[in-house]
């Protein structure tokens, strides 16, 4: 069995490995006002919390849900579908399930536009 | 001998049907379980994303009390398939962006119905023929 430390490092190469995804791919970061497009990845606890560090209470180590946000300027909302594409063909190579429905929001407060995606681990 | 045959693919016939509309009963009542869990975990202000929430299955969408008919969600068209949720325009934004406790209410929702729903699924292939 993997430990969410291995499961997190599997996500960020898969992620970084892809080549149409952007290479600035960040664990719980607050997206900067410069950097555009970029990946923030975090882990759900099984309540549906934020998780912060190592201290996720979870059935199994295995047993997780993450949060996969894709962070584009204004300027360059037409690639997010292609982003969105990407980020859901490498979830899936690596054994996760999207849940939820697809949507979209603009954050005004740092001028990006960010889609959020969840993903859950099959077969633990 | 092509008469036991025949029986035996008639009882399994029967068997597989009888399954199938347990497991179509079943859907039923996880998308029961599903708006009860979900109205529980509902942030409530004037009550019309509680009263939204709605499930779906078997082309048909049930739904308790919604403040308009738009609020409800569309019908799905896949067998076997169960969906809960609502068509609240503002529902994304609760469950991704609030700045409070009410974040991820739908996700929490999953986690607690996710495994009811297993093991209702699970009673009712094995109940079989009644």
């Amino acid at each position: 069995m993997k430990t969410q430390n291995q499961l997190r490092a599997e996500i960020y190469n898969a992620l970084y490995a892809n080549s149409t995804l952007p290479n600035d791919i960040y664990w719980i970061a607050r997206p900067t006002v410069i950097n555009s497009p970029i990946i923030v990845y975090n882990v759900l606890d099984t309540t549906g919390a934020y998780v912060y560090g190592s201290g996720a209470i979870v059935r199994s180590s295995e047993d997780f849900t993450v949060q996969v946000d894709i962070y584009v300027s204004p300027e360059e909302v037409n690639l997010m579908d292609s982003y969105m594409e990407a980020v859901k063909t490498v979830m899936e190579t690596i054994n996760y399930r999207n849940l939820g429905s697809p949507v979209e929001f603009f954050e005004t407060d740092i001028n990006k536009v960010v889609r959020p995606t969840r993903w859950e681990r099959l077969n633990v | 001998m092509l008469n036991n045959a025949k029986l035996i693919q008639i009882n399994i016939t029967n068997y597989v049907l009888s399954v199938s509309k347990n497991i179509d009963e079943a859907l039923e009542e996880i998308g029961q379980r599903g708006v009860g869990i979900v109205k529980g975990n509902t942030p409530k202000d004037t009550g019309r994303l509680q009263n939204s929430m709605s499930y779906s299955t078997g082309n048909k969408v049930i739904s308790e009390s919604p403040f308009n008919e738009a609020d409800k969600i569309k019908p799905i068209n896949k067998d076997k398939t169960v969906i809960v949720g609502t068509n609240v325009i503002y529902g994304p934004h609760v469950e991704y962006m609030s700045k409070n406790a009410s974040k991820g209410f739908m996700l929490r929702s999953y986690k607690q119905w996710k495994p009811i729903a297993e093991f209702i699924i699970a009673k009712a292939a094995k109940r079989g023929k009644k």
